[in-house]
């Protein structure tokens, strides 16, 4: 009995978590469930409020997303024309995607124009920025695009500050309505995988051997960046922790007895911690990760280092896109580096998927023009494209990203100018659905961490970071 | 007595009242009381009361349940909870240890080269001090990044093989490398010349006839050093002390990059989920501004006068370092001061022309297809050259950008507070005993004593509510970095003032001469190179500041948060680039300032 | 017009008192010196009438206006009380030529009108004459010696003719010579000015020889308000009878009492006996009565503001002032006096009172002897007493030579040793 309520919630969970933390790519039927019964708790209520209690922006999203392009298009002129547009984000192409998007009214009107200012905010400070601009009546920003499930789910969707608008045609695309809808509207999925240069002796070919000892991986300061946090956070849910049980037993004897010690001292706390069967390896994991990484200030650094040939053995985890702005040179290689994924044989979680959402501000000054973006960014290949020009981001959009992988041909990346000799291994991206898949991407899913965040996330505080 | 008052009461009011505005001074102070008042207690009280609210989604809320009121949770919490060794003793004790590690570096340092440079015959020494002044320039943290390109190794922090492991195979040790030890050396160098020129100042001016009545008497070298030298340095030591320690301890960019757990770090990595807890952290590095204040004012007292030495000419007896060790003691300093002033730019000029950020490859292979001028010159960012979507740095309209902003922020805060402190320190030298000019003096003072990343943090929280939201304007930049700055320019304007012979202005009054003439045409061009150096400062200072203005706006609005973010991307070229236009903008405004009003840096920081 | 008069000013600093209850009127057209040693207020007085100071308490009137009035408040400030001022220290501009110095003052005169550029260079060049600098237009201050940096600071201060001119001791930086060169300029330019001087000094000689009157000061409290020689003949009080006159006054101590003639029979100098004629009639009784009387009302006022409230005790006391007698064997004053009666008395005498003679009636001993040519001053010995002399024309004297003695003339002053006032004048023979 009890085994089949955990089963059940177990797989809702991990529906709603492949649904609310990254769109769904590729339609499945049997993946694109009705809300299951098993999700009420998590509802948020603003989903299905009764329509008088919405809010004005809440009730402009409702009649959005009924919308077709050209209708919320004609709507985001009327309301904008000759205004300053405010949006501010984690990722600077936004500011690269609003001229685009004005350009895209513009065909439809040509006497349309607006300018605009994008602000991106250093470490952690968008939330605030978003919180005390969300005190006022009418706000500054009409929209942002913002990552961190975890806090976005604690600050800003519970507080009522953000909205989330699903467009009609990703719906679509996604083979549901925007009403079936519970989670946010993802904009696109990165990815940071393991990656480890080639140039010395070492080979990795199973999760656990980043954990080993004596190796210190390259990874930006979980304190920094959060989104590295959650990514510690999910390896918790039974679906990872799994995952990483099948690796650890993938391990040969002696690998095994090495870690065998530590799995075995966290059984107690992960039943304190109300972890499922094998949470204690997902935190003699996280234990043996955080007291091992050599933190680094961001994913550049990082990947500067590992594509050196002096970085002999070294390895990290970190965003895949990365590798586009590698230049060859005497010392350094895109050759220098494997992503650990890709070799044959690798086992275990081959990285961490974090989403990149889109919100509303529930005190919009232009909400129509910040439905109408939103909708340019997530249904049109043109709108994306600031981001879809580089690999290792895939839009939630299954349209899009096909257009996109069209345009770019970021699967044959690393190939020579030929399109067949392969020249760099690791930039030959293998898209979204083999990162999910055979690629064992760890996926972000907001409201599993903001549950643990402080029973987890107080856990791993009391670790002892590697400090030098 | 009652009754005869009586009846004019209140036009003997209104005369005491006309006399009191009368005086130009009494104005000032008035206002300027005032402000500072406001400007100071105001983000106090706001990031006070923020320790005591509850914010959604942190521990606060976790703690009690509520998602708005107030609460003591977070006091609780951070001293008593299981993270307070984590979070508040460890990064306290770091704090102060770094403090302190920079006050000892700076003086030892500074001092030291003070000392050969005006009182020995060491050879060179025109060069030297003048390219002693260049890590205070130069943004903090670019010294820690080049600590890091020196003495990293991939055997000890696992990352890229630094100049030192490359070149020799020697790796140092972690401790040397990451933590304590390199922040505070780093921090000192750049602090270095504050002690420098204080020093420097009294040794210039220290009449040599009190240590040569102590050779006479023949008293031993040491002694006449601890029992003759020391003593007359002390009071520049003590402002040393008072000008770096809280700058140190605010300090968020050196320890971040260098892995140390500060207060500051802590502030910011606490930020995300115990932000309550962490407007407590700032409120302690608050406290010890205002100790340091406090203690400060302790020192003046039982010093009974302000004046330090002056002495009018005075032989000054140099010592004699020998014919080849006048050239030995040179050439260390030489070798010191090119790794602190000199290499910095060199390697900032020659890693915008690498392929890749760190990929010193020309150095090894000595072949010119191993470098590129694609971080200067790319006039697109749609095709990948390997700039992460970035334009070149001639076309990049988000650097220029910055650097209009930052030019924007700086020349306003220091005509700003350069005006405010040069009043503040007229007005208070024309009422030195009075309780309020001390009042206003230090309340303008307080600022600049307690650490940036707390008033930073205080000036967000009080500008951020539902009536003023000034996040990321110039506007909340310019008001911050003036209260922060007035006091370079109160400082050095009062001890200007103080030297100036009060019977210079009378003789304008007398003659009927309104005031903002007798400031214009008398006071101010006396007293020009002090006056000018209290503007200068405050400009510098801001150019190049991150720690104050880090949670104050985005990445890209000024060039110090764009350099910071292009030195934790790992683009090196670019934040090498910006580091070399903000170098060349100093010195060229340096030098204008300089040719114009014959004024120079190195006068009066102190004072 | 400018007639300035001070009530009950007082000036302190905490407990220190600068200037104590000054009462003081200056006419119109004076040339009035403050005098006093360092410290005494002379020059914190000054810098009060001026606007420079403010006083603590008390009433300052220039011409009709009243420009400081404590009890309602009022203080005009410096710039709008007209006058001039003259620094000890000069305060040239050092940033400004001689001419800009001179000049600046001047292009701020707004009425009756704004001058124009011709008449501010012919004033410039008009009291640069007067002063002798006109060579000196184009140099900075720190160019010039200290007398022309003076001369520069006075042609500052003349250019825009104010009717009332302070000084402060503005010659004590300059050499001897030319000292007594810019005391007779100053003196020339009172009488063409026509203006009101307030003259701050320490130097008694040259406020004897400027002054029409003398304000001498000590401890904050104003001892005598004169003529120069009135104060010079007719001191108020030992204080004032020793501060002025060079060389000084001899103080030789006396004790007796009156006759029924109004002679008083004194011993004086170890016993001899000494007849006191005063010049008017004298009642010794009368007049201590009196005084006693003058110190008790004033004892009494000062009970009663000591009773109000805000009084602040005045560190600094005031004492009667320690006269020096010269002897032989200099010793030491003890300061103990035991206690004085009315009969003990100071008879001073003037250095140019001392007659020596053939047949004086006391006998001494040269002890020294100074000639300058224009006259010798001599100190005489009698028994372990000195009394210094002058005696005019180029007399030469032996030391150790005996000489005869007479006091000469009735100005001989008699003080009380009880409270060190001025009882009469009059003639003192020996015995």
């Amino acid at each position: 009995m009890k085994k089949r309520t955990l089963a059940l919630l177990l797989s809702a969970s991990m529906v709603v978590g492949l649904l609310a933390g990254c769109g769904p790519k590729d339609p499945d039927p049997s993946q694109n469930p009705n809300p299951p019964v098993g999700d009420q708790e998590t509802q948020k209520p603003e989903n299905n409020p009764p329509v008088e209690n919405l809010t004005a922006v809440q009730k402009i999203i409702k009649e959005a997303e009924g919308m077709t392009w050209e209708e919320l298009a004609a709507k985001a002129i009327e309301e904008s024309n000759g205004k300053t547009f405010y949006g501010v984000g984690n990722s600077s192409r936004g500011k690269s995607a609003l001229p685009l998007f004005i350009d895209a009214l513009k065909a439809i009107d040509p006497s349309y124009d607006m300018t605009f200012e994008w602000q991106q905010p250093k470490n952690n400070k968008i939330f605030d920025q978003l919180t005390a601009d969300g005190l006022k009546d009418t706000g500054t920003f009409a929209m942002t695009l913002i990552q961190d499930g975890n806090q976005i789910e604690s600050k800003m969707v519970q507080t009522g500050v953000l909205d989330t608008f699903i467009p009609k045609a990703w719906a679509d695309a996604n083979g549901t309505t925007a009403d079936a809808v519970t989670g946010y509207l993802p904009l696109q999925t990165l990815n940071k995988v393991f990656m480890y240069n080639n140039q010395g002796s070492k080979t990795y070919t199973n999760c656990w051997d980043f954990v080993a000892e004596g190796e210190h991986g390259l990874f930006m300061d979980i304190d920094s960046e959060i989104v590295g946090k959650n990514f510690l956070y999910m390896l918790t849910r039974e679906d990872y922790a799994t995952w990483l049980k099948d690796a650890f037993e993938a391990l040969p004897a002696d690998k095994q007895s090495q870690f065998q010690g530590t799995i075995d001292a966290m059984a107690s706390d992960a039943s304190d911690l109300g972890l499922g069967a094998n949470g204690k390896y997902a935190l003699a994991w996280i234990k043996l990760w955080v007291e091992s990484y050599a933190a680094q200030t961001d994913d550049g650094p990082i990947c500067n280092t590992l594509v050196a040939k002096s970085a002999a053995d070294q390895f990290g985890l970190l965003v895949y896109s990365k590798l586009r702005s590698v230049e060859e040179s005497a010392e350094v290689s895109k050759n220098n580096i494997n992503v650990a994924a890709y070799d044959d044989g690798y086992q275990g979680i081959g990285g961490y998927g974090y989403c990149h959402y889109l919100f509303v501000t529930d005190n919009s000054p232009l909400p129509w023009t910040a439905c109408a973006f939103i909708y340019y960014m997530t249904c049109t290949a043109d709108g994306f494209s600031a981001w879809g020009k580089d690999m290792g981001g895939y839009s939630s959009n299954p349209n899009v990203a096909a257009e996109t992988e069209e345009t770019y041909h970021h699967s044959i990346g690393g190939m020579s100018e030929d399109g067949t000799t392969v020249e760099f291994e690791c930039k030959n991206d293998r898209g979204y659905d083999w990162w999910t898949g055979e690629g064992k991407l760890v996926l972000e899913d907001p409201e599993y961490c903001a549950s643990v965040a402080f029973t987890v996330g107080s856990w791993i505080e009391m670790l002892t970071k590697y400090a030098g | 007595m009652n009754d005869r008052a009586g009846p004019n009461r209140s036009a003997i009011f209104l005369n005491k009242l006309k006399t009191y505005f009368s005086q130009p001074y009494n104005v000032i102070l008035l206002l300027f009381g005032v402000v500072v008042t406001v400007t100071t207690i105001a983000p106090i009280v706001a990031i006070m009361k923020d320790t005591f609210s509850i914010h959604p989604g942190t521990i606060d809320q976790h703690l009690t349940g509520m998602t708005s009121g107030y609460t003591t949770v977070n006091y609780i919490d951070l001293f008593t909870g299981q993270m307070a060794k984590a979070n508040l003793w460890t990064p306290l004790w770091n704090t102060v240890l770094l403090a302190v590690g920079t006050c000892v570096v700076a003086i030892l340092f500074g001092g030291l080269v003070a000392f050969l440079v005006t009182r020995t015959n060491m050879a060179w020494r025109k060069y030297i001090s003048s390219i002693f002044i260049f890590p205070y320039i130069m943004p903090q943290w670019t010294l820690a990044v080049v600590w890091q390109n020196l003495f990293n190794s991939n055997a000890v922090t696992h990352t890229s093989n630094g100049l030192l492991a490359s070149l020799f195979g020697i790796n140092m040790p972690s401790w040397w490398c990451q933590g304590l030890f390199p922040s505070l050396m780093v921090l000192g160098l750049h602090y270095a010349p504050f002690a420098y020129i204080l020093i420097g100042g009294i040794f210039r001016n220290m009449d040599a006839n009190l240590e040569e009545a102590a050779t006479i008497l023949d008293t031993p070298r040491w002694k006449i050093a601890f029992r003759v030298t020391l003593p007359m340095v002390k009071p520049a030591i003590l402002s040393t002390i008072l000008l770096v320690f809280g700058s140190a301890m605010g300090s968020y960019p050196v320890p971040h990059y260098l892995g140390l757990t500060t207060l500051s770090t802590k502030y910011v990595s606490m930020n995300s989920n115990r932000t309550g807890e962490a407007s407590i952290l700032a409120i302690i590095m608050m406290i010890f501004g205002v100790a340091i204040m406090l203690l400060n004012q302790m020192s003046l007292k039982s010093r009974k006068s302000y004046t330090t030495v002056t002495g009018k000419s005075g032989q000054i007896s140099k010592v004699n370092l020998g014919k080849v060790g006048k050239y030995i003691v040179a050439l260390a300093l030489v070798v010191v001061t090119f790794f602190t002033s000199i290499f910095p730019i060199v390697s900032f000029a020659f890693e915008t022309f690498l392929p890749n950020p760190g990929d010193y490859s020309f150095l090894y292979t000595g072949d010119p297809k191993n470098l590129t001028t694609k971080w200067w010159t790319t006039d697109e960012n749609v095709s990948e050259n390997g700039m992460y979507g970035q334009k070149g740095i001639l076309h990049n309209e988000a650097i220029w950008k910055a650097f209009r902003g930052t030019m924007l922020v700086s020349i306003a805060c220091s005509l700003i507070a350069g005006t405010i402190g040069t009043l503040i320190g007229y007005a208070v030298s024309k009422n030195r005993r009075g309780r309020w000019a001390n009042y206003v003096y230090n309340m303008a003072f307080l600022p600049y004593l307690m650490p940036s990343i707390a008033v930073g943090a205080a000036f967000f929280i009080l500008f951020s509510n539902e009536h003023i939201n000034l996040f990321n304007t110039y506007t909340l930049l310019i008001i911050t970095g003036v209260i922060k700055y007035i006091p370079f320019a109160s400082r050095t304007s009062l001890n200007s003032m103080l030297q100036l012979s009060g019977e210079i202005e009378e003789a304008a009054i007398i003659q009927n001469v309104p005031w903002i003439k007798r400031m214009t045409r008398i006071i101010i061009p006396i007293q020009k190179s002090s006056i000018i150096s209290g503007f200068m400062l405050p400009f510098m200072t801001c150019l190049r500041e991150l720690s104050l203005f880090l949670l104050l706006c985005t990445q890209g609005f000024i060039l110090s948060t764009t350099l910071d973010y292009f030195d934790e991307m790992g683009l090196y070229a670019f934040s090498s680039g910006i580091n070399l236009i903000l170098i060349v903008t100093i010195l060229v405004f340096n030098t204008l300032v300089n040719k114009l009003t014959g004024a120079s840096l190195d006068e009066g920081i102190g004072g | 017009m400018p007639r300035i008069e001070l009530t009950h000013v007082t000036k302190r600093w905490d407990k220190f008192y600068g200037v104590d209850d000054l009462n003081l009127v200056i006419e119109d057209n004076a040339f009035v010196t403050l005098l006093g040693p360092s410290g005494c207020g002379k020059t914190t007085t000054l810098r009060m009438i001026a606007g420079l100071e403010t006083p603590t308490s008390g009433k300052i009137t220039i011409g009709d206006q009243v420009v400081f009035d404590s009890e309602s408040g009022i203080n005009v400030p410096p710039n709008k009380r007209k006058v001039g001022f003259l620094f000890q220290n000069y305060a040239l501009w050092p940033n400004m030529t001689v001419y800009q110095n001179i000049s600046f003052g001047l292009t701020n005169i707004k009425e009756p009108r704004k001058l124009t550029k011709q008449e501010i260079d012919d004033i410039v060049h008009r009291v640069a004459k007067v002063v002798h600098i006109s060579a000196f237009l184009d140099r900075y201050p720190a160019e010039l010696s200290g007398g022309q940096q003076q001369r520069v600071a006075i042609a500052r201060t003349l250019a825009p003719e104010p009717s009332v001119l302070f000084m402060d001791e503005p010659l004590s930086n300059l050499d001897a010579k030319l000292r007594l060169e810019m005391r007779s300029e100053l003196q020339r330019l009172h009488l063409e000015t026509g203006s009101t001087f307030v003259y701050v000094t320490h130097d008694q000689m040259e406020a004897m020889t400027l002054a029409t009157k003398i304000c001498l000061m000590e401890n904050g409290v104003l001892q005598q308000y004169d003529a120069p020689l009135t104060v010079y003949g007719q001191p108020n009080n030992l204080f004032v009878a020793d501060f002025v006159g060079n060389p000084a006054i001899n103080f030789i101590e006396a004790k007796g009492a009156q006759n029924a003639d109004g002679t008083v029979d004194v011993t004086i100098l170890d016993g001899r006996k000494a007849t006191f004629t005063p010049k008017g009639s004298l009642s010794l009784k009368e007049w201590y009565a009196q005084a006693d009387a003058a110190a008790a009302e004033k004892e009494r006022l000062h009970a009663e503001k000591a009773a109000r409230k805000g009084y602040v005790e005045k560190s600094n006391k005031d004492t009667v002032f320690r006269y020096h007698v010269a002897r032989v064997d200099d010793e030491e004053d003890t300061g103990e006096e035991g206690t004085l009666t009315d009969e003990d008395l100071v008879i001073g005498v003037r250095p140019e009172f001392l007659e020596l003679s053939e047949n004086g009636a006391m006998e001494g001993e040269i002890y020294s002897a100074m000639p300058t040519g224009m006259e010798t001053t001599v100190k005489v010995r009698v028994g372990n007493f000195l009394l210094t002399g002058v005696v005019f024309g180029g007399v030469l004297y032996q030391i150790g030579q005996k000489v005869r003695l007479d006091f000469r003339g009735d100005d001989v002053v008699l003080f009380s040793r009880r409270n060190g006032r001025i009882i009469t004048q009059g003639s003192l023979r020996i015995q």
